[in-house]
């Protein structure tokens, strides 16, 4: 993009949106870490320095103080510890995301195998990758022929004698009686940031991040190691190494002050999400039922759903609670989920959606990105040549529903295409489980809303629109 | 409609050609499933179609409409680099207005058993494409999750039969960026028949049932379209005349049984941009004991597996060498017992889908691609040998090379020696415009 192709029209500023980096630009970037100015088992806030440009991918860096062989659940990673964060910016909240470790549940489907295995395994502990696993030796099979596949890290399964069985170790390096700490980006605390940095420098209030850590007693922020380790395990959080390491650009004076000057009184528009939770019994989502899920008024483009199916101890899964159910198989016989969205009079599929390949191609057609999750994990579907049950990770079954992947990365998207605001009636959701185990579930719906924000005079304000 | 600028709507369309019984098979007298995108004032989202539902695999009839379906024993597979898109023979889109045919993709499975397998990677088949096509790259694993699916041989909560898929038709008309105009009236295509034809069963599945069948039921198309604005409609009526343009693929098809192989094909495509050819002995076609959507190198001796090499290869058009302006001479050409495949030839090929520097993720490997011999349909690396022959014309020319008066040529130099002919499938890919108007429409090669 040239420097001159400043567009007043839209009056976004635009070295704020990210990409738009004019070829010839002087950069430089300052880190700094900072403690944060509260800090608790069950909260923290940092506040920034109103300088530069917050870079969107600055980092969280958490930890656990726990001895033992326990990791962060293998989906979402070090991403469990956070239940709500919240950009506030004065008074006013610009972001705010709900459930934030169950959001990531969804949002880290979308990472390719390889960066999981190469990449986010150290920075975030997040270790979804798959493989065949070809050492099973059952039915004198080649060396290139795999009865079933399992998880793909850089450690090699213990195989009994007689192969038949084996178990895979979570890598040393996540374990957490190692001390391990990791980093979450703010862009993914604060999704509008994928798009847009903050320009810190022209904002004159206090601009702060706030994160509710998952309670200790909710046993939702790690798990252990099955059978070798106890459920129950309080996992504290390292206040010591709770830091935001905070990279802030620079463009030249004149850069920055014509910068201030053409946007001094800015507008601009970004997704903020707004989350409806709820929760069902089986007999209920066996029903055809529809819900309200919100939205009156607004515009909304995307709505995300997930059905956490309630299992305690939460710390003995591998994915502790961040899951959404698939309906359950009856004997061999695959389940069903139909479902529709109704807003405005209209429903958003001429005929409801039951065929599960459909509502993984709609999840990726709403995300614009593909799922990297296998037909197993999404709807219970391809028994038989599968997840591996004999080959276990941390002692976990991978093919069980109750404590591995099976059927447990069932989220579902609906993207709005009418360009339309929802009415005062709001959104409805159509949901019916051919059948579910007899659990209590807990049911989520992120809508992603439309918000504006305005900056004038170094003051910011944001509004739904 | 209402005034919904950039506004899409979903649509589900049953084939128009349904059977009595709900359920389609090649077996049972219907091998082609038609559907018909209606002529309206919208435009369609090609990239967004997808044919939709549930397939099954049997290895016999059960005499009442479906079939057995196989144990894990059971000698019965389907090739792990397609698994549902094993199904496509060919597509074929025309006008529903007009019956103009826009592209006809011959030979679909075929093209799709190299082309998926090097534009994406293992953990992208296992992942993303095991939830839409089903597709596990591994001969044995595939056929666990895939084939002996049980999933509606017990009648007790049964909702369907075998696997839910959902696979997208990957034509280059469907695939080009450009919405489609389905109105008649001037500013589109007049409506879009989309003809499926099914592959026979004995070219889908491999194994010892010879009277093994597939099965579709509850197939539908789904797709997107968008809705233009009042504004853009009352412009849109009085255009009368459109175009289109977009990259179509061109399928051809010989064979080759001799050590000097040649093949030689007047296209009659102005602007090609790329081509490839994948083999097959032929005895392998359409022949239930074997898998017909391989990929193989040439081969000599099919009981003992022994591979014939290719020792050099000559691209031309119309007599003169094109693009390479020399012989490829292949690394086994020097030392006849290597077993690696050429890495020229390897890189050729792939930069005939897209450019080398730009394949971010394949299943091409020196396990998957290579001279190495086998002699049964399952001891392979992944989702089997992916070898092929490719060349890349956009490299010299970015609007494609002509050949519309010039003939498309290839010598080879194999050592193909005995008595085994082989099937070559042949691939372009070129620039095509559609022109049309309210009369009709026209395809300009």
């Amino acid at each position: 993009m040239d420097e001159n192709d400043e567009d007043d029209r839209t009056r976004i500023p635009n070295l704020m949106q990210l990409g738009s980096i004019p070829k010839d630009l002087t950069m430089d970037q300052d880190t700094e870490t900072l403690d944060p100015v509260v800090n608790s088992q069950t909260f923290c806030r940092f506040v920034l320095s109103n300088k530069g440009y917050l870079h969107s991918f600055s980092k969280i860096i958490l930890g656990v103080d726990n001895a033992g062989s326990g990791t962060f659940p293998v989906n979402i990673g070090v991403h469990s510890l956070i239940e709500r964060a919240t950009l506030r910016i004065g008074t006013t909240v610009v972001a705010e995301l709900d459930d934030f470790n169950h959001w990531m549940g969804y949002k880290s489907l979308f990472i390719d195998n390889q960066t999981n295995k190469e990449r986010e395994t150290y920075t975030t502990s997040r270790i979804m990758a798959h493989d065949f696993v070809l050492k099973n030796n059952v039915n004198a099979q080649s060396n290139v022929n795999a009865s079933f596949y399992g998880l793909n890290t850089n450690m090699e399964y213990d195989v009994e004698t007689a192969g038949d069985e084996g178990n895979l170790q979570s890598q040393p390096e996540i374990r957490t009686g190692n001390k391990p700490t990791f980093a979450i980006a703010l862009a993914d605390l604060f999704p509008f940031l994928q798009f847009n940095q903050l320009p810190l420098f022209q904002i004159t209030q206090q601009v702060s991040v706030e994160l509710h850590f998952t309670p200790q007693a909710s046993l939702k922020r790690c798990i252990h190691v099955k059978t070798d380790e106890a459920s129950g395990t309080l996992f504290n959080i390292d206040e010591t190494k709770t830091k935001f390491v905070a990279d802030y650009i620079y463009y030249s004076p004149e850069k920055m002050q014509e910068q201030a000057e053409i946007h001094r009184d800015s507008t601009w528009t970004y997704n903020d999400y707004r989350l409806n939770k709820r929760t069902f019994t089986q007999g209920q989502l066996q029903d055809n039922t529809i819900i309200d899920i919100g939205g009156a008024g607004r515009i909304i483009n995307k709505v995300i759903t997930a059905l956490e199916g309630v299992r305690d101890p939460a710390d003995s899964h591998m994915l502790n609670r961040y899951t959404s159910s698939a309906p359950s198989l009856v004997g061999n016989n695959n389940g069903r989920f139909t479902t529709n969205l109704i807003y405005n009079d209209n429903r958003l599929y001429p005929i409801d959606r039951t065929n599960s390949a459909v509502h993984f191609y709609d999840l990726v057609q709403a995300e614009q990105n593909i799922a990297n999750v296998t037909r197993q994990e999404f709807t219970s579907a391809g028994t038989g040549g599968g997840l591996a049950d004999d080959y276990t990770y941390m002692n976990y079954e991978p093919v069980s529903v109750a404590e591995g992947l099976n059927g447990n990365f069932h989220y579902i998207a609906y993207r709005l295409n009418r360009n339309e605001r929802v009415n005062s009636r709001g959104i409805q959701l159509q949901l019916q489980y051919s059948t579910v185990n007899n659990i209590t579930y807990t049911h989520r719906s992120w809508l992603e809303m439309v918000k504006t924000a305005r900056l004038q005079d170094g003051m910011f304000s944001c509004d739904l629109m | 409609m209402s005034n919904m600028a950039g506004s899409t709507s979903y649509l589900s369309i049953p084939p128009s050609n349904h059977s009595s019984t709900g359920t389609i098979s090649y077996r049972d007298g219907n091998p082609v499933v038609n559907f018909v995108i209606g002529e309206q004032d919208r435009y369609l989202l090609g990239s967004t179609v997808r044919m939709v539902g549930n397939m099954a695999i049997y290895k016999e009839s059960d005499g009442a409409g479906f079939g057995t379906v196989p144990a894990i024993t059971d000698d019965l597979n389907v090739s792990p680099k397609l698994s549902a898109y094993s199904i496509l023979d060919q597509v074929v889109i025309s006008s529903q207005k007009n019956k103009s045919v826009i592209e006809h993709v011959k030979f679909m499975n075929r093209y799709l058993a190299s082309y998926l397998p090097v534009i994406s990677s293992k953990e992208e088949a296992i992942g993303h494409q095991n939830s839409q096509s089903c597709m596990l790259p591994n001969v044995e694993t595939n056929k666990l999750g895939f084939v002996c699916n049980q999933n509606g041989v017990s009648a007790v909560s049964r909702l369907a039969r075998g696997n839910a898929f959902c696979i997208d038709l990957p034509t280059g008309f469907l695939n080009s960026k450009e919405p489609i105009g389905l109105s008649g009236k001037g500013w589109g295509v007049g409506g879009l028949e989309i003809s499926v034809h099914l592959a026979p069963d004995q070219q889908v599945l491999n194994g010892s049932w010879t009277n093994a069948f597939y099965q579709l039921t509850d197939v539908q198309l789904v797709c997107e379209v968008s809705n233009p604005s009042i504004e853009r409609l009352g412009e849109l009526s009085r255009q009368t005349q459109g175009s289109m343009e977009y990259n179509a693929i061109s399928s051809y098809y010989t064979t080759i049984a001799s050590s000097n192989a040649i093949i030689n094909f007047r296209l009659g495509l102005r602007r090609v941009l790329g081509a490839f050819i994948n083999f097959i002995p032929s005895q392998y076609l359409n022949n239930i004991t074997y898998d017909g959507l391989q990929t193989t190198p040439l081969i000599n001796d099919l009981s003992a597996g022994t591979i014939a090499p290719i020792n050099q290869i000559v691209w031309q058009r119309g007599g003169v060498r094109l693009p390479k302006m020399y012989n490829e001479n292949a690394n086994v050409r020097t030392n006849g017992n290597s077993t690696i495949s050429d890495p020229e030839f390897a890189r050729s090929f792939m930069s005939a889908f897209k450019p080398f520097m730009s394949t971010t993720s394949t299943q091409q490997s020196p396990a998957t691609n290579n001279r190495v011999g086998f002699d049964n349909m399952e001891d392979f690396v992944d989702a089997g040998l992916m070898f092929g022959l490719g060349v890349d014309y956009s490299s010299i020319s970015q609007t494609g090379v002509d050949f519309s008066s010039e003939n498309f040529g290839v010598q080879m130099e194999t050592g193909l020696t005995k008595d085994n002919p082989h099937s070559a499938f042949l691939f372009v890919r070129s620039v095509q415009t559609l022109v049309f108007n309210q009369n009709g429409l026209q395809v300009i090669q």
